[in-house]
């Protein structure tokens, strides 16, 4: 605040004023910095900030032979100061209150009902928080990139600039707008730097995610049509109540746009070319935070607005998720290239996270936005791994390398701590955040729920099989000499590796004697967006009368 | 607080301040004080220190682990922190069982992992989801606690000396620790979710540990099977207690079983579907057939390793059923039925195989995995709960010694194939003593089960069992104790010595804990002070059972130490026949199952994917081919007109105001 009155003497914090909404009762308050700094554009910051950055990266000199890494260090710096407001309004972020923080709204288009609207709820937030961990290791992960590095690191920052745009917005229209320019960048990177694979890859990842943006912007102008033709904002739009039939028609078309992008069997087509073929910095990027807005559509969309026609494809999407989690395994056991083995396995947290959208319980939809989180940090640091590997490796072929652990063991360790990331183990994001899921689907998509197990029992023998070879089995005499992690490699890939751990022993946030300390915790964060959705989804009480079956009467349903 | 509590509460948070888990274990201490013991006025109660002895037994480990991986180079500091941290571990459960020695109730205290609302609606009990960081602390948990700790030790002091030679001491002793927080995490588990946590660690210790040696096929291998196949186990578990969660909506023992059988809409199907699948995590994990595979094949790892897993997890999956009996009990006829016939079965299939094959240390796990399931099948009834588990002490205990003692004694005589070994009393006299005490508490590790055991068939596994258990378990102390030890190309029978006392007296630390767990099972006292239900074992008439295992011990006598060469050579054969009919089914395995699915996931990507993707490009550029032309051949004003009426009409047809 005392930022916007500086501005005010200059005669522009009257505008800026204006911006600022009045907020609602329950909101918390707009400044951050514990009062150190009032300011009230923090997303738009974290939004565009990397994209003028982009720009400055476009328009810079070229610099001196001697400073070859100038791009790299612009998008490090950009990524790191993006990651430090993340880190900020985290630790600011309410807690325990709802309603959204951080807004932001100024009129766009007004005659079209199309405003420029941020804000960010729990779900948001966290997923803001992964996207500036995963944009900082994408950064460090293309520290080798040489060639046409200005064009890289400009595709991508404007990929984090789309990815933190879908999260931030709350005006559906800006949600399209940002979901199809994320496209674009991904898209460049894949064709330009991409593997032998490339334009195959590059194919296919355009022809899905351009399925999907169809999708997403058909089903956005259904509710939009539905809603009464007046306004994109969300929550406008969420309290709209369409005949059961566009009910079914946008949950449909936003499930679509939704596992195109996670993705899900049959729609994986792209993310196993891409996972296989992209440099590590862009697999890192894709299956981090870009993949993950695809369950983010889910939730707040389809689970969060169509609630009766969620109902309806429940056991649709229980069975895709619980086909992702099994193909996947059988595709990591038949698959003899680490890097097509590792993107096979980074399949399962979207499947997982589908689980938990299918499960539709509180519980597990607490689990299914913490699993967005973590399974996009555990898909980022197994495919970044297996990328880095079979580079430092020169070698891609499991036969060949092989048996790297005693002279590659920073990255055969990491490799090793992906995987278990994967399969959820204890002190790892991931085993809070499945548990969450399993617990809360298990009591409604049983069957769904045991498949997935019986996947990721599939998934565990196909890590056996690819730890057993590549790094603790025999090496092969005929592959070249392999190196261990560059700084860089291991700067990168122990972010990732960090935050699984930080998030996997302290969920609730790191108390001392009772009182916590720095971190909020995440699944206090995730909670505060989950639990007003997640109580249309509440189980009925079992009635007290003499012992029944359980009701036939579907839970609740808001609005 | 008085100065006592304030000074321990002061030591805890020295010496655990850096962790944040462990900080949080510290935390419980004010929550914990309250349920100590009550003091004695003058003179040193130990129920004053369990506000940081119950923590510092999960603490320590976790201590020792991060010192070691962060500050620790050479084989000797690691063997010597391992081995202190161990010390303290064992030290702290032994002040925990002195403070809580007359009191017959468990010892509380627990601190919340995560408290969350996740609804506002709904059921009550639905509402709200909370895992906590608990300890529950028996007397039953005590002397399981007790029994791993002595296995690690032995193994630690066992690997000191005998494991000089093994490559990456730090992580070994790493990876050990790891192993050591899990195994106890897991006895004093109060929550559900937290058993599954550390049950899953001590698998991925397990995995570290049987994998350890690299760089070979082998040791690949090996690793494979030891992650892979007990997973099933380990998924197994956590599918049980999301049943258990789904229905009943708590995740704490104590608070499930009063309301397992009055909750309503809850039927016995769902208790059944959480028990079975509990009883197969036990099942796979305490290593009984049919799931012995995944320590059979990972024999070669290093031998610590082999003893370790051997010991401690038939002692944790144990202690997992005697704690889910209340589970299985109220969930009607079937799942008792089932686990019952599994173990039985079990009991006398496990001992057959360790007649195949020659294989020293295979035989031993084999041979014993049948007690270790007499001892389960008494677990499963109540009147021989404590006596049974009391044996199933004995037996982990005595199968690590006698896992131990074997490779001292197959490293000496320079192979593992008990054709070829012998001689032992006269040149290796510890180690063939401790293989005789190891295999006789083994044999008779079951035999207070079945003097307890109910009516029914469950007579005839005993007897059996208890029959083959001694016959298969005495083979390998006959081939290596007695007989001749013959040259061999490079091997003189007379260099042959005794290991050093050091590594003897380490399997002697297993078989003397073994022995006092044999002995204690038939006392009186022992069982109460157990407290988990049952009762003790009258002599009498009951001694008949002893005929089964001595008359197991004799046939073993004269086949193998009267006529040991034909007999191992009939094992050989025999052997070689089971393995045959293992690659046979490995071969059909592949054929009907494995490359099958591989050519569904190769016909997917690389036929039926490609295809329909082909199929919606051409679909795609047909449709832009025809609207080329149509651009071509149609005037574009009445072109566009229309399709913005086709638009309009259907944006009315969805949208809101016109009646459905």
């Amino acid at each position: 605040m005392s930022l916007l009155a500086a501005l005010h003497v200059f005669g522009v914090g009257a505008p800026l004023m204006e911006a600022v909404p009045t907020p609602s009762a329950s909101a918390a308050p707009v400044s951050f910095g514990a009062n150190v700094i009032g300011f009230s554009f923090l997303l738009s910051l974290v939004v565009w900030g990397p994209a003028l950055m982009a720009l400055v990266t476009a328009i810079v000199p070229e610099p001196r032979t001697g400073q070859r890494r100038t791009f790299l260090g612009i998008a490090f710096w950009t990524n790191a100061a993006v990651l430090s407001l993340v880190l900020i309004g985290y630790a600011q972020f309410q807690a325990f209150t709802s309603g959204l923080q951080f807004e932001e709204k100024l009129p766009w288009l007004p005659s079209l009902g199309i405003n420029y609207h941020l804000g960010v709820d729990g779900m948001g937030m966290v997923l803001l928080l992964l996207s500036g961990l995963v944009g900082l290791g994408a950064t460090l992960a293309s520290w080798d990139i040489g060639e046409r590095s200005r064009t890289f690191f400009v595709m991508l920052l404007l990929t984090q600039t789309a990815v933190n745009g879908v999260v931030a917005s709350r005006d559906l229209f800006m949600v399209v707008l940002f979901w199809a320019a994320a496209t674009v960048p991904v898209a460049v990177l894949v064709a330009g730097w991409a593997g032998p694979r490339r334009s195959a890859a590059t194919g296919r990842l355009l022809a899905y995610w351009g399925l999907g943006t169809a999708a997403l912007m058909a089903g956005v102008l259904v509710l939009y049509a539905a809603a009464g033709s007046s306004d994109f904002d969300l929550d406008t739009l969420s309290k709209a109540v369409p005949s059961g039939r566009v009910q079914l028609l946008i949950a449909i078309l936003f499930a679509v746009a939704a596992l195109t992008r996670l993705p899900l069997v049959p729609f994986h087509g792209w993310a196993r070319d891409v996972l296989a073929e992209a440099p590590a910095g862009v697999v890192v990027l894709v299956a981090g935070s870009a993949s993950r807005l695809g369950g983010y559509v889910l939730v707040r969309l389809m689970a969060g607005i169509e609630h009766d026609a969620a109902h309806t494809l429940a056991p649709f999407l229980g069975a895709l998720a619980a086909l992702t989690v099994v193909y996947a395994g059988l595709g990591a056991l038949s698959a003899t290239d680490v890097r097509r083995v590792a993107a096979y396995l980074a399949l399962i947290p979207g499947g997982v996270t589908v689980l938990g959208v299918a499960g539709l319980t509180p519980l597990s939809l607490v689990g299914t936005v913490m699993l967005l989180f973590a399974g996009g940090l555990a898909a980022a640091l197994i495919a970044g791994s297996a990328a880095t590997l079979a580079d430092h490796a020169q070698a891609r072929s499991i036969g060949l390398a092989a048996g790297l652990a005693g002279r590659a063991p920073k990255l055969s360790w990491l490799l090793l701590l992906g995987c278990l990331a994967v399969l959820g183990m204890p002190l790892l994001a991931t085993f809070a955040s499945g548990l969450m899921v399993f617990m809360g689907s298990f009591r409604t998509q049983a069957g769904a729920a045991v498949a997935v197990a019986v996947g990721i029992v599939l998934a565990a023998a196909a890590i056996a099989r690819l730890m057993q070879r590549v790094a603790f089995g025999a090496p092969n005499p005929d592959a070249p000499t392999p190196s261990d992690a560059s700084l860089a490699d291991s700067w990168y890939l122990g972010i990732l590796a960090g935050a699984l751990l930080w998030v996997g022993l302290v969920p609730s946030g790191p108390k001392l004697f009772g009182v916590p300390i720095l971190d909020p915790g995440v699944v206090n964060i995730v909670n505060t967006s989950t639990a007003d959705m997640a109580s249309s989804y509440a189980p009925t009480p079992v009635p007290t009368q003499a012992p029944s079956p359980l009701p036939t009467t579907s839970p609740s349903r808001s609005p | 607080m008085d100065a006592g509590e304030g000074c321990a509460l002061s030591l805890v948070t020295a010496v655990t301040a850096m962790h944040g888990p462990a900080i949080a274990l510290a935390a419980s201490t004010a929550s914990a004080a309250s349920s100590a013991a009550s003091g004695r006025r003058g003179g040193f109660d130990p129920g004053s220190t369990l506000p940081w002895a119950v923590p510092l037994i999960l603490a320590a480990p976790l201590v020792g682990y991060v010192l070691i991986l962060g500050s620790v180079r050479s084989r000797r500091g690691a063997a010597t922190v391992a081995m202190a941290t161990m010390v303290v571990m064992l030290l702290a459960t032994l002040l925990v069982g002195w403070a809580r020695v007359h009191q017959s109730a468990p010892y509380k205290s627990s601190y919340q992992w995560i408290n969350i609302l996740v609804a506002s609606t709904g059921d009550q009990r639905f509402q709200g989801f909370g895992v906590d960081l608990g300890f529950r602390i028996d007397h039953l948990a005590l002397a399981a606690l007790v029994t791993v700790m002595a296995i690690v030790i032995a193994s630690l002091a066992w690997h000191r000396v005998a494991g000089r030679g093994e490559q990456g001491p730090v992580r070994y002793h790493v990876n050990t620790l790891l192993f050591a927080l899990g195994a106890g995490g897991v006895l004093v588990s109060s929550d559900l979710v937290e058993l599954v946590a550390f049950w899953l660690l001590t698998g991925l210790g397990t995995y570290l540990l049987l994998g350890h040696r690299w760089g070979t096929e082998g040791a690949g291998r090996r690793g494979q099977v030891a992650l892979a196949f007990p997973f099933v186990g380990d998924v197994a578990l956590f599918c049980g207690v999301a049943i258990l969660y789904s229905r009943f909506a708590t995740l704490t023992l104590d608070s499930l079983f009063p309301v397992l059988t009055t909750t309503l809409g809850v039927g016995l199907k769902s208790l059944t579907a959480a028990a079975v699948l509990i009883f197969v995590a036990v099942a796979v994990r305490a290593c009984i057939w049919p799931f012995t595979a995944w320590q059979t094949a990972t024999v070669d790892a290093p031998s610590a390793s082999v003893a370790m897993a051997a010991g401690v997890w038939p002692v944790l999956a144990g202690s997992l059923l005697v704690r889910m009996l209340p589970l299985i009990g109220a969930a009607g006829v079937q799942a008792p039925r089932i686990a019952g016939y599994a173990v039985g079965v079990a009991a006398v299939a496990g001992p057959v195989l360790g007649l195949a094959g020659v294989e020293l240390r295979r035989s031993i796990v084999l041979a014993s995995s049948g007690a270790v399931a007499l001892t389960l099948l008494g677990v499963l009834y109540p009147p021989s709960v404590t006596v049974a588990f009391s044996g199933l002490l004995a037996v982990a205990a005595a199968r690590a010694g006698m896992l131990l003692a074997g490779t001292s004694a197959a490293g000496a005589m320079r192979t593992v194939d008990m054709r070829a070994t012998g001689g032992g009393w006269q040149r290796m006299p510890a180690s063939s003593a401790a293989l005789l005490v190891s295999a006789a508490v083994i044999a008779l590790g079951g035999l207070g089960a079945a003097m307890l055991r109910p009516s029914g068939p469950a007579w005839i596994a005993f007897g059996a069992g208890l029959a083959l258990v001694a016959l298969s378990v005495f083979r390998p102390y006959f081939a290596v104790a007695h007989g001749v030890l013959r040259r061999r190309r490079a091997f003189e029978p007379e260099r042959v010595r005794d290991v050093p006392s050091s590594v003897a007296f380490a399997a002697f630390i297993c078989q003397a804990v073994g022995a006092v767990a044999l002995v204690a099972g038939f006392l009186t006292g022992w069982i109460g002070f157990l407290g988990a239900g049952g009762h003790s074992v009258s002599m009498g008439t009951n001694v008949l059972w002893l005929i089964a295992p001595l008359g197991g011990v004799a046939i073993a006598a004269a086949a193998f130490g009267v006529r040991k060469d034909k007999s191992l050579e009939m094992g050989a054969t025999l052997g070689g026949l089971t393995g045959a009919l293992w690659e046979r089914a490995a071969v059909l395995y592949q054929r009907l199952i494995g490359r099958p699915g591989q050519q569904v996931v190769r016909g997917v990507e690389e036929v039926a994917v490609p295809t329909a993707e082909a199929g919606v490009g051409r679909a795609f550029s047909a449709a832009g081919g025809l609207a080329g032309s149509a651009e071509r051949g149609l005037p574009w004003i009445p072109t566009v007109l229309a399709l913005a009426v086709v638009l309009a009409a259907a944006f009315a047809l969805v949208g809101a105001g016109l009646a459905r």
